[in-house]
């Protein structure tokens, strides 16, 4: 067994060794260039050198006897390794003729299967990023399945024509099964007074929802057919859940799982509620209501004073008239006050007579005004 | 105008500063001792110690010498420390170091702390 | 000379301005103070060596123009720094400044022919719509219990004048039928911001004196209540009352001082024990309130005037007892009782009388009025007292509808609205346009508006006024650099 494993090292190191040697091949040494834009290329070699590289390159092996043969005659292989080749050379003799062809038949096989894998991938040299090259990862079997053959109408036109078929569709529903609809309308009816409650429920369309359990009850307790005692008792019980602005009780519940026990529960608290009010041991008429919760918010509307209806307008304009008249009147009598000229006037010299002329509307029976009680230097 | 100078327990107080201030420039005496020793003497909030009357200043040095401020308030404050350190504390020793004593981060900001932590504190 | 000099200040530097002939040889003399450098007006020839003051680096041009050499300066973003070598002014100077109370400007032209106010032109209704000029004796009255405020715009005119309102003759009339009757005239002056409460309430202090009444005038009500002022508690009361010393001898100062006449001629008719001093019954008033010197010894005086003066059957005068800001006297005050609690303003005694005598709880029995005007500027909300006006003034039918108690607001105060249950409202509204047309007329006669006043301009500032809110006119006229 061991001469099989052994047998089996000498013939992978044969293997490997050939073209690990070829790729690593020292290059003959270039002369580069620092700095150049162009690929280094390697020397041109000889003609018989390639020759020789080809040949060695083609050399197969039909089985292990042609392996030890190979050894056996090769230059670079050590004494011992070459003592070994022989021991190994002779096992392979000894073997009965069909296990030999059996061995040739399996490295045949074998060769034959790896063979497209250790064919090296080449890029094309005016390909740009390998684009031709085939993506083997991606699992798909229509290769140019994208390209358009010249005897279709383009995606976009696909669409419009999905689009007319919707509205089409549509316009079928109208005309043929919505007049059938017609025939199961009932009329509306406002609420009763029985129905005093309004629930509200919420309903995800089928979704689990949190907030799908929540019930709100909204009344009136104008509806309940209570006195006004009554009435204000409730309200006051309600709390912040009463709007005085609009008189309703609005209040909800979502304490239990499922809508119908919430629902449940509100209809019992509204029933307590009013059975409460109902109960005239404490009325509850010394507290006052508190309203604290309820913003009452004011909307400014433009004041009904201030339209310009066509009584206002004349009126306007009267008063516009008449001091344009007192103005001219004033004006004549030179009894205008003007602070311009007033102040030209006293600059220039009072001329005390003519001030006093100026402002004779000011002026009334009694005594000249004293003097002012200036500080400073007088005339 | 260099001003009358007006003598509560022993330090000189300028005429127009406010007695409240006054007060409270006394150590462990703050807002709300000074404005009950105001409101005790009925002294305005805006009183300056030059309209101060000569009996009330008297009135005022002897309550303030009857309360523990200034040299006795420092000394429990040290006689607490003293005490912490004694034991052996955390709290004691970081007094000592003059770092902060309540597991603040001592990386920045400690310079309170460095001025004023020590075994005999002063403020 | 020296007025049309300094009327010169209200000309405008314009160019079509023609300067008069009579003040034209005035530039040629040398100004007393100018701001242009000496050495512009006497150039100084370039031969004559200037003097250097700014080291080596600096120039003297040909012009005799010094000009300073570059400085080195050594931080990039230091600032040139003025430092300001002036002594810092002295204590209490710049709040005598801040409440300076100019009444007179040399700089503003007289009106002339401006009817004088007396005891007769307050009531007449011919006046209404009037400038009155105040009379020179009621001025420095005034003045004594600091009536004018340093916010009204007295120090733009050559002499303290006022517009006589309707309000003001109808609130003067008020007194007078007080007065005639021996009532006491209850009154809360209410109204928007700027709207004129206060001078409103100086119009009633003026007819009380040109009345010859006794004015007891409270300028500010949050002096009072704002821990500003002495106080003490008064022994024996209960539950405690204050006393305001200091308070109380400023009172008794401006009593004095305005009232002197009147005090001259009264005699006590009470002997007086408490007093430290000894009055025999018939001395006159003015001697006991003379005994006031100090703040210690002030408040039984103050009392003792007090007692005096509300004497029954002795023929004494009305009395007027006013208050400007009457929201700082219904809440809180600042001061604490010796047990650290909060004093309500309505235990310091002084605001005690005051609010007793609104309330109609003790009754002035020469008759009188008392009056209050509320303040829109920094006064403190008062539910409760905003309550009560806006009550009375649905009473009185000047609003529909007042507003409804909250029950649960806190911030109610019982004693504020027992005090304001008895009173009339008196809703000071803006000025009409004839009202407003002679307001302005008298600005332009002063020089302080340089336009025609016509009726265009009355409407224009009358509605930038807010339709006629006096105190915004004067912002919109003369507090402001456009005309």
């Amino acid at each position: 067994m061991a001469a099989a494993a052994q047998s089996l090292r000498l013939a992978f190191r044969a293997r490997r060794a050939a073209p690990a040697f070829r790729q690593f091949r020292p290059q003959p040494l270039m002369v580069l260039r620092p700095l150049s834009t162009t690929a280094p290329r390697p020397r041109k070699k000889d003609e018989d050198e390639e020759d020789n590289e080809l040949e060695e390159e083609e050399r197969v092996f039909e089985n292990y006897g042609e392996v030890y043969a190979e050894f056996l005659r090769s230059d670079t292989m050590t004494e011992a390794e070459k003592a070994e080749a022989k021991q190994a050379m002779e096992m392979w003799e000894q073997l009965p003729i069909e296990d030999k062809n059996q061995v040739t038949q399996n490295v045949k096989d074998i060769r034959q299967g790896i063979d497209p894998l250790r064919k090296t991938i080449r890029a094309i040299r005016g390909s740009f990023w390998n684009e031709e090259e085939r993506d083997s990862e991606m699992i798909t079997n229509e290769f140019g399945e994208d390209d358009f053959e010249e005897d279709d109408i383009t995606s976009m036109g696909h669409a419009k024509l999905e689009e007319h078929r919707e509205m089409r569709e549509y316009a079928r529903i109208a005309v043929w099964e919505m007049p059938l609809l017609s025939k199961l309308a009932k009329p509306f009816e406002p609420p009763s007074s029985e129905h005093v409650l309004r629930f509200r429920y919420t309903s995800y369309m089928g979704e689990f929802h949190p907030a799908e359990k929540k019930v709100v009850v909204q009344f009136c307790p104008n509806d309940l057919g209570l006195t006004e005692q009554q009435q204000s008792k409730l309200a006051k019980l309600a709390g912040p859940r009463y709007n005085p602005e609009t008189g309703i009780i609005k209040m909800s519940c979502e304490m239990f799982e499922h809508q119908a026990q919430n629902k449940r529960y509100l209809g019992d608290l509204v029933e307590k509620m009013i059975a409460e009010a109902k109960d005239p041991k404490d009325t509850f008429e010394d507290v006052p209501l508190d309203t604290r919760h309820h913003e009452f918010k004011v909307k400014p509307k433009f004041p009904k004073e201030w339209r310009l209806t066509p009584e206002r307008k004349q009126q306007l304009e009267a008063m516009r008239q008449q001091a344009l008249l007192t103005d001219e009147v004033k004006r004549r009598e030179g009894t205008l006050i003007d602070g311009a000229t007033r102040i030209q006037q006293a600059l220039s010299g009072p001329p005390k007579k003519a001030l006093e002329d100026k402002v004779a509307e000011l002026v009334a029976a009694g005594p000249r005004p004293s003097r002012s009680r200036s500080v400073g230097p007088r005339r | 105008m260099t001003g009358l100078t007006v003598f509560i327990l022993g330090v000189n107080f300028h005429e127009q500063k406010l007695v409240k201030k006054a007060l409270e420039s006394f150590y462990a005496l703050g807002p709300q001792k000074s404005s009950r020793i105001l409101a005790k003497y009925s002294i305005y909030p805006m009183m300056k110690c030059g309209s101060l009357p000569q009996r009330t200043v008297t009135a005022l040095t002897a309550e303030l010498s009857s309360m523990t401020i200034e040299n006795d308030a420092r000394k429990i404050v040290q006689d607490n420390i003293k005490r912490l350190r004694d034991i052996g504390t955390v709290r004691g020793r970081r007094h000592a170091m003059g770092l902060p004593v309540r597991g603040q981060k001592t990386r920045t900001q400690i310079q309170n702390a460095r001025k004023l932590n020590r075994v005999e504190r002063r403020g | 000379m020296s007025v049309p000099h300094s009327l010169r200040c209200l000309l405008r530097p314009s160019a079509t301005t023609s300067i008069p002939q009579r003040i034209a040889p005035i530039t040629a003399f040398t100004a007393p103070f100018s701001s242009s450098s000496i050495l512009a007006k006497n150039p100084t020839p370039p031969s004559s060596k200037a003097k250097v003051p700014l080291g080596s680096r600096a120039k003297v041009l040909p012009g005799g123009h010094i000009r300073a050499g570059k400085k080195m300066q050594l931080g990039k973003f230091k600032k040139n720094r003025q430092i300001d070598k002036s002594r810092p002014p002295a204590p209490g100077e710049r709040k005598a400044y801040r409440k300076r109370v100019t009444l007179s400007n040399n700089n503003a032209l007289p009106v002339e022919g401006l009817e004088e106010m007396n005891a007769q032109t307050m009531v007449d209704p011919a006046k209404v719509g009037r400038m009155l000029a105040l009379p020179n004796e009621l001025v420095d009255q005034l003045r004594a219990v600091e009536a004018f405020k340093s916010t009204q715009t007295w120090n733009m005119f050559r002499q303290p004048s006022m517009l006589q309102r309707k309000e003001a003759r109808e609130l003067a009339e008020k007194m007078q039928t007080a007065a005639g009757k021996g009532d006491t005239l209850k009154l809360v002056i209410s109204g928007d911001r700027l709207v004129g409460k206060s001078m409103l309430l100086l119009q009633a202090i003026s007819y009380a004196y040109l009345n010859n009444w006794i004015v007891l005038h409270i300028p500010e009500g949050q002096e009072m209540t704002n821990g500003s002022t002495e106080y003490a508690p008064i022994p024996n009361t209960q539950p405690a009352q204050y006393s305001q010393q200091a308070y109380a001898l400023r009172m008794l100062q401006s009593l004095r001082k305005a009232n002197q006449k009147l005090l001259l001629d009264l005699k006590t008719v009470f002997p007086h024990p408490d007093l430290v001093q000894h009055f025999p019954v018939g001395t006159s008033l003015l001697q006991v309130a003379n005994a006031a010197k100090e703040p210690d010894t002030t408040w039984p005086i103050f009392n003792a005037i007090l007692q005096e003066l509300t004497a029954e059957g002795a023929g004494r005068p009305p009395i007027l007892f006013s208050l400007d800001g009457l929201s700082f006297i219904m809440k809180m005050s600042e001061y604490r009782s010796p047990a650290f609690e909060v004093i309500h303003a309505h235990d310091l005694a002084i605001v005690r009388r005051f609010v007793d005598y609104l309330s109609g709880k003790t009754k002035l029995p020469n008759g009188g009025a008392v009056i209050a005007a509320t303040s829109r500027g920094n006064s403190p909300r008062n539910p409760s007292m905003e309550l009560m006006i806006a009550k009375q003034e649905a009473n009185q039918g000047l609003i529909d509808q007042p507003p409804a108690k909250e029950p649960y607001n806190r911030k109610y105060d019982d004693r504020v609205e027992a005090a304001l249950s008895n009173m009339e409202v008196l809703k000071l509204q803006s000025v009409s346009r004839s009202e407003a047309r002679s307001l302005m007329e008298y600005w332009a006669a002063s020089g302080l508006l340089r336009t025609a006043v016509d009726e265009q301009a009355v409407s224009d500032k009358w509605i930038l006024g807010g339709n006629g809110n006096v105190g915004e006119m004067e912002r919109a006229t003369l507090l402001t650099m456009r005309y």
